[in-house]
C-alpha cells in the first residue's frame, strides 16, 4: 500500500516499536547503524540521532518510545475494543479520560510527532487549506485537519476544548472540525482572571465537562478509579518538579532532549504508569549526570529559554543546540509546569477540583489568557523562569498564528531587558511548517544572537 | 455583426475582433504607461490589419487590470469570466482553467455553457505567480523561457521549502553555492510553482478537461509536474492562449449585443 | 444641513462636532470596542459612550512596533490612531477580550497612552448559567468602577431611561433595516454603513431624532425597485463605507448583514420590564453571538439564513480582515453550508482602512456577480 495513504497512527506505532527496542550498547559509528542511518529521510535521522546518540538520552529514549508505542498502540485497537477516543488540544490534561475509560488523542502531539514521519506534514498542512481552513490558522493543529481531510485518520467519537480565550486560532479549529466533520464537541471556558473567583468557576466548567463526557460516553466516573489515575498524576509531578529542581544547576545536567518527553508525556499520558516510568528514568538518568557533572557538550556556554513555543520540524533541533552551541534548553513555555499542583485524592470533589486546577495552569492557558501584566500571566511567569533558572537570554520563536503573544512580545521583552537585563531574539516563521522560514536560516539566526552574548 | 474584445492587463494588451461567431483577427502588445493608452493602440493596430474602424464595431467589452478605464468599450466584464469562457469556446469540453500571469493566479471553473460556476484568485504573495519565476531565473542566471525546459534535464530535484518567495530566493542560491545543477534547481523551482498552483486548484475543485493559460502555461516544467500532482492533462489550444481574456470579452460583447438586439 | 449629510459629516471624523459639543458641555466620553460592553451604563452616568475605530489612520507604523504583522489591521489601526492622540479626547476606554487582537491591543494602549479611566471588562467564551453570573458580576463590577471614577450614582431609574433610549436606536434602526429588506431599498448599503458609523459616535438622543426624520423622508420617498444583485454582507469589523461601495459599484446593492457594526449591534432589545440592570445583563450577554463565543455557530447561521430570507439575498458576501481566525474560519464554515443550501457566497480577505486594497476587492466582486447573474 502506498505509504502515504496509510493511517497515521498505525505508522507512529511502528515507528515508536523500532525505537522501542534501542541497546544499552550502541556503537554509532558501526555499520549496521550506519547502514540504517542511511534508510531514514533526514528529518528522521536528525530526530533519531537526537534521541539515541548520547547514551544518557538514549536510556530515556528507549521507555519513552515504548509507552509511546502502546498509546499508539490502544488508540489503533480502541475501535475494536468498543473504548471510545476524543481529540483535545494540548490546554486538556489527559487524566479525566483515562478515568473516564475513554482515549485522549493529543492534536498538537499527534501533529508534532507526525513532522518526522512524513518530511513535515506539507501535504496534510496544505490538504486542510485547499478544502477550506483559512491559511492563518496554527499549523500546530492543521495537519490533523489535512489528516482527516485525507482519510489517513480515523474520526474521533467527540473533542473537548479547554482552551477558550487563551488562543482563538486553537479553540476555532475545534468548532471546525466539528461543523466540518459532524463530530460532537464539548467546550472549557477559561476565565480572564487567575484568582480564587476564576478557579472556582472554571472548577465548575470542568465538572460540568466531566457530566458531559459521562452523558456522550455512557461511561460513569468511578471515584477508585478517579484516585488510582490521580495518585499517578501526582507521581508524575513530583517527578518532574525533581528534575525541574536539576535544571537549576550550572551546568545544568538534563538533557536537552527531556524537554521533548516531558511536553509529549504531559500532555498525553500523566495519569498512567507509563508516564511515571518516563520521568522515573528521566530524573534517575539526570542525577547521575549531575553526580558524573555530565552537562551539554562540549561546555555549557548557554542557558537560555523558549518565551513560548518552540521549534517542532526538522527532526528536533535539540542536537544542534547542545553539539554546535553548547547551549542548555532550559526550557520553553509549553514545558512550564513548575505552577501544576499535587491533587488531594481524599473526596471525589477535591480530585476534579484539583484536575480543573491542573488545567488552568497548564501552559498558554495559564499565561495568555489574560492582560500582559497580570499575575500569573506571561510577564510574571517568563522572569521566574528566567531568574529560576538562571537564563542567560531568551529566545521568540515568533509562530505566525500566535497572534495573542505577538501583539504584546515587544512589551514583555522589553520589560525582561528592564528588569532582569537580559536580552531576547524575535525569530519569524512558524514552529511546525518548515517552508516559512527554513531551519538553516533559523540556526544562523539563534547562532549569530549566541555570539553576541559572548 | 462585428463586435470586440479588448484585454489590458499588467504586461500585454491583447484585442480580438469577432465577425458572426467567428475570429476575424487579433493582436498582441505590450503595454503602455496608461491603460486606456494600451487599449487604443491594441486596437488600432487590431482594426488597420483587417482594414476596419471604430464604426464597424457593433459592440465592445473590455477586460482586464485596465477594465474600468477604457472610454470606447460598451461594457467590462472581469477576466475571470472572460478566461473561463474564451477557453471554453476554443475547446467546449474544458471545465477548469488555470491562469497564472505576472501578478496573480487564478483557478477558474465554468458550466458547460462556457459561464463562471466558481473561481479563486492569488494576488497575495509573488510566489504562486509568473513574477517569482522571473526572479529565480535571474538568480539561476537564465532567460526565463529557458527555465521550464531546463528543469526536465534535471537528475535530482532539489526542493524548495520556503513558501516565501524572498527567502525562496535566498535558498535557490544556497543550491547552487553547494553545487547544485541548474538543472535540478530549475526543476525544483517547478515543483514548488506547482505545489502552491495545485492548492488553488483544490479549493475550487478540479473538473475535467482542464487547461493552462496565461504567461507560465509556456513553462513546460511547471506544466509537467502540475499534471502531475493534479493526476490530469492539459488541453492544448490551437490558438495563442494569451488572447483567451480578450476572446471571451468579444464573445460577451456578442452575446450583449444579441440581447440588447432582442429588447424594443 | 439634511439629516445624512449630517450623519455623514459626524461620522468623518473623530473627534466630530457633536463630540466637541459635549465635551464643552463639561461632559466625559468614554472610548469602547466591542459591542458586549453595556453602553447603557455609562449614558446612566451622562458619560458618552464613543466606539473606538482606525477611522483615518494613514499608515500603522507607530503601531506596528507594539501590534505586529500577524495583528488585524483594524486593531493596528485602532492603535495608531491611539498614538498619534487623536483618541486623547476619551476619558478613558472600556475593553472587552473580544478577541486575541483586541485585548492585546488594550494591553499596548493601556501600557503605552494610559488615559484616567482604563477598564478591561472580560465576557466568557460561553453560553451557560455560570457564564451569565461571571458576566454579571462583570457587568456590577463595571458599574461600580464607573460610580467611583466619575462620582456619580447609576440609579435603577437613570438606567431605565438609558435603556429606552438605545431601544429607540435598536427600534429606528430594525425600521431602516425593513426598509433595505424591501424591494425598493431607499438607501444603499454604503450609505447605511455611513448611518450605523454616526450612531456609535454621538449621543443617542440626537442620533434617534436624525435617524427619526431620516426615515420618514426615505418613507415618503417611493422608489421603483433596483435591478441590482440583493447582496447580505457578513465577517469581521466592517465601518467601511467605501469598501461596501466598492462591492455595490460593481452593480450590486447589500440589503442587509450580520456585522457588529451593523444588525447584530442592534437586533436585540433590552426587555423594558423587571428589573433594568438584569435586563442588561440579559440582553448583552445573549445577543446574536459574536464568533469568539464557542460553539455558537449554528446560532450565528441561522441567523444570517434568516436575513437572508427576509432580505431577499441572492449573493453572500464573506469578507474577513486577514488574521481574523473567528471570521476566517466562520465564513469557511458558512461557505459550506450557504453552498449547501444553493446561496452563492465569496470569501475575501481584506485589510482595514489604509491597508485595504480597493482593486483586489473590485475585480472578485465583479466576477462573483457575473457568477450570480448579476
Amino acid at each position: 500500500m502506498d505509504d502515504q495513504k496509510r493511517n497515521m497512527i498505525v505508522r507512529l506505532h511502528e515507528i515508536f516499536t523500532m525505537g522501542s527496542d534501542l541497546p544499552d550498547e550502541l556503537d554509532m559509528e558501526s555499520p549496521d547503524v550506519k547502514d540504517f542511518l542511511d534508510t531514514l529521510s533526514e528529518d528522521r535521522r536528525i530526530a533519531f540521532l537526537t534521541s539515541a546518540k548520547d547514551p544518557d538520552v538514549r536510556k530515556m529514549s528507549v521507555g519513552f518510545n515504548r509507552a509511546f508505542a502502546n498509546y499508539w498502540e490502544r488508540l489503533c485497537l480502541a475501535k475494536e475494543q468498543g473504548k471510545k477516543t476524543v481529540f483535545i488540544p494540548f490546554n486538556c490534561s489527559p487524566e479525566i479520560f483515562y478515568a473516564l475509560d475513554l482515549m485522549p488523542l493529543g492534536v498538537e502531539t499527534l501533529n508534532t510527532m507526525g513532522l518526522n514521519v512524513e518530511e513535515g506534514l506539507h501535504e496534510y498542512l496544505d490538504l486542510a487549506i485547499e478544502r477550506g481552513l483559512p491559511d492563518t490558522m496554527c499549523s500546530a493543529q492543521r495537519g490533523v485537519v489535512g489528516m482527516l481531510e485525507a482519510g489517513v485518520l480515523d474520526m474521533p467519537d467527540f473533542l473537548v476544548n479547554g482552551a477558550l480565550g487563551g488562543c482563538d486560532p486553537n479553540s476555532k479549529i475545534f468548532e471546525y472540525i466539528s461543523q466540518k466533520f459532524n463530530i460532537p464537541a464539548i467546550y472549557l471556558d477559561v476565565p480572564f482572571y487567575h484568582d480564587q473567583r476564576a478557579l472556582d468557576y472554571y472548577t465548575v466548567e470542568y465538572k460540568k465537562i466531566v457530566t458531559a463526557l459521562e452523558e456522550v460516553s455512557g461511561n460513569k466516573l468511578d471515584e477508585d478509579r478517579l484516585r488510582e489515575v490521580c495518585e499517578l498524576s501526582n507521581e508524575a509531578t513530583e517527578l518532574f518538579m525533581e528534575i525541574q529542581e536539576l535544571k537549576r544547576h550550572v551546568p545544568n545536567p538534563v538533557p536537552n532532549y527531556y524537554n521533548t518527553i516531558h511536553n509529549a508525556t504531559k500532555l498525553t499520558m500523566v495519569g498512567t504508569s507509563d508516564a511515571v516510568d518516563i520521568f522515573q528514568k528521566a530524573l534517575d538518568v539526570s542525577k547521575e549526570r549531575l553526580k558524573k557533572g555530565a552537562h551539554v557538550l562540549p561546555e555549557e556556554k548557554i542557558r537560555f529559554m523558549m518565551m513560548y513555543t518552540g521549534l517542532y520540524f526538522g527532526g528536533n533541533i535539540h542536537l544542534w543546540l547542545e553539539e554546535e552551541m553548547g547551549a542548555t534548553y532550559l526550557l520553553d513555555m509549553l514545558v512550564s509546569n513548575d505552577h501544576n499542583p499535587i491533587i488531594d485524592t481524599s473526596t471525589m470533589d477535591t480530585m476534579l477540583g484539583g484536575l480543573a486546577e491542573g488545567m488552568l495552569n497548564l501552559p498558554m492557558t495559564r499565561q495568555l489568557k489574560g492582560a500582559w501584566d497580570m499575575p500569573a500571566n506571561w510577564l510574571e511567569d517568563l522572569l521566574y523562569y528566567a531568574d529560576t533558572y538562571k537564563a542567560d537570554c531568551l529566545v521568540f520563536t515568533g509562530h505566525t498564528a500566535c497572534k495573542q503573544a505577538w501583539g504584546i512580545y515587544r512589551l514583555v521583552a522589553d520589560e525582561i531587558k528592564k528588569q532582569l537585563g537580559i536580552p531576547t531574539l524575535r525569530l519569524e516563521g512558524d514552529g511546525w511548517d518548515s517552508r516559512i522560514t527554513s531551519m538553516a536560516v533559523i540556526k544562523e539566526q539563534i547562532s549569530d544572537f549566541f555570539e553576541t552574548l559572548q | 455583426m462585428i463586435v470586440a474584445g479588448c484585454d489590458v492587463g499588467s504586461l500585454s494588451a491583447e484585442a480580438v475582433i469577432l465577425k458572426d461567431g467567428a475570429i476575424l483577427g487579433s493582436e498582441i502588445i505590450r503595454v503602455r504607461p496608461k491603460a486606456e493608452q494600451s487599449a487604443i493602440d491594441v486596437m488600432d493596430k487590431t482594426l488597420r490589419g483587417l482594414d476596419l474602424s471604430y464604426e464597424d464595431i457593433d459592440y465592445t467589452v473590455s477586460t482586464g487590470y485596465g477594465r474600468e478605464t477604457i472610454s470606447f468599450a460598451d461594457h467590462n466584464i472581469s477576466e475571470i469570466s472572460c478566461h473561463g469562457r474564451g477557453a471554453h469556446w476554443l475547446i467546449p469540453s474544458i471545465k477548469t482553467v488555470i491562469d497564472i500571469g505576472g501578478q496573480d493566479c487564478k483557478a477558474i471553473r465554468v458550466d458547460k455553457d462556457g459561464a463562471l460556476e466558481d473561481f479563486v484568485m492569488n494576488d497575495k504573495c509573488a510566489a504562486g505567480t509568473g513574477r517569482s519565476l522571473e526572479i529565480y531565473s535571474e538568480v539561476l542566471g537564465v532567460h526565463i523561457s529557458q527555465l521550464g525546459s531546463l528543469s526536465l534535464n534535471a537528475s535530482e530535484p532539489v526542493t524548495i521549502t520556503n513558501q516565501c518567495s524572498i527567502f525562496a530566493e535566498t535558498e535557490i542560491m544556497h543550491y547552487l553555492m553547494e553545487d547544485k545543477s541548474t538543472a535540478d534547481v530549475a526543476a525544483g523551482i517547478s515543483d514548488a510553482m506547482a505545489r502552491r498552483v495545485k492548492m488553488l486548484v483544490g479549493r475550487v475543485g478540479l473538473k475535467n478537461d482542464i487547461a493552462m493559460t496565461g504567461g507560465v502555461s509556456k513553462n513546460i516544467g511547471v506544466v509537467t509536474c502540475l499534471e502531475n500532482m493534479l493526476g490530469t492533462t492539459f488541453v492544448e489550444f490551437t490558438e495563442d492562449p494569451q488572447i483567451i481574456g480578450a476572446l471571451g470579452a468579444a464573445l460577451f460583447a456578442a452575446d450583449r449585443l444579441k440581447k440588447n438586439s432582442k429588447e424594443p | 444641513m439634511k439629516p445624512l449629510a449630517k450623519l455623514a459629516s459626524i461620522s468623518k471624523t473623530l473627534k466630530n462636532e457633536v463630540v466637541t459639543d459635549w465635551i464643552n458641555q463639561g461632559k466625559k466620553v468614554v472610548g469602547y470596542v466591542c459591542t458586549y460592553m453595556p453602553e447603557e451604563i455609562l449614558l446612566a452616568a451622562d458619560i458618552l459612550p464613543y466606539r473606538i475605530t482606525g477611522k483615518g489612520a494613514r499608515d500603522t507604523s507607530l503601531a506596528d512596533a507594539y501590534l505586529t504583522r500577524v495583528n488585524c489591521s483594524f486593531a493596528r489601526c485602532c492603535l495608531e490612531q491611539g498614538f498619534r492622540g487623536e483618541y486623547d479626547f476619551l476619558e478613558g476606554s472600556v475593553w472587552v477580550n473580544g478577541c486575541d487582537h483586541i485585548r492585546r491591543c488594550y494591553d499596548n494602549w493601556n501600557a503605552k497612552i494610559p488615559r484616567p479611566f482604563m477598564y478591561m471588562l472580560p465576557v466568557p467564551h460561553m453560553f451557560s448559567p455560570e457564564g451569565r453570573q461571571w458576566y454579571k458580576e462583570e457587568v456590577v463590577k463595571f458599574k461600580d468602577a464607573v460610580e467611583a471614577h466619575f462620582n456619580v450614582n447609576i440609579t435603577s431609574e437613570k438606567l431605565s431611561e438609558a435603556c429606552k433610549i438605545y431601544n429607540e436606536t435598536r427600534r429606528l434602526l430594525r425600521k431602516l433595516y425593513d426598509l433595505r429588506a424591501s424591494d425598493a431599498p431607499p438607501f444603499t448599503g454604503a450609505e447605511a454603513s455611513i448611518i450605523l458609523s454616526a450612531g456609535f459616535v454621538m449621543p443617542k438622543t440626537e442620533y434617534n431624532r436624525l435617524l427619526g426624520s431620516l426615515l420618514n423622508e426615505a418613507e415618503k420617498k417611493s422608489k421603483a425597485p433596483q435591478e441590482k444583485v440583493r447582496l447580505l454582507m457578513t465577517g469581521s469589523l466592517m465601518d467601511d463605507s467605501e469598501f461596501v461601495e466598492n462591492v455595490e459599484d460593481m452593480g450590486a446593492i447589500v440589503v442587509t448583514d450580520a456585522l457588529c457594526f451593523g444588525a447584530r449591534y442592534f437586533w436585540d432589545r433590552v426587555a423594558e420590564n423587571g428589573d433594568p440592570f438584569e435586563a442588561l445583563v440579559d440582553r448583552y450577554y445573549t445577543h446574536v453571538p459574536c464568533p469568539r463565543m464557542a460553539g455558537e455557530y449554528p446560532t450565528r447561521r441561522d441567523f444570517i439564513l434568516n436575513q437572508i430570507e427576509r432580505a431577499q439575498v441572492k449573493g453572500v458576501i464573506l469578507q474577513h480582515i486577514k488574521f481574523c481566525d473567528l471570521h476566517g474560519t466562520d465564513n469557511a464554515m458558512l461557505k459550506m453550508d450557504l453552498e449547501k443550501k444553493g446561496i452563492a457566497s465569496i470569501e475575501l480577505e481584506r485589510e482595514y482602512g489604509p491597508l485595504g486594497d480597493a482593486g483586489r476587492v473590485r475585480t472578485r466582486v465583479q466576477a462573483f456577480l457575473e457568477k450570480i447573474g448579476g
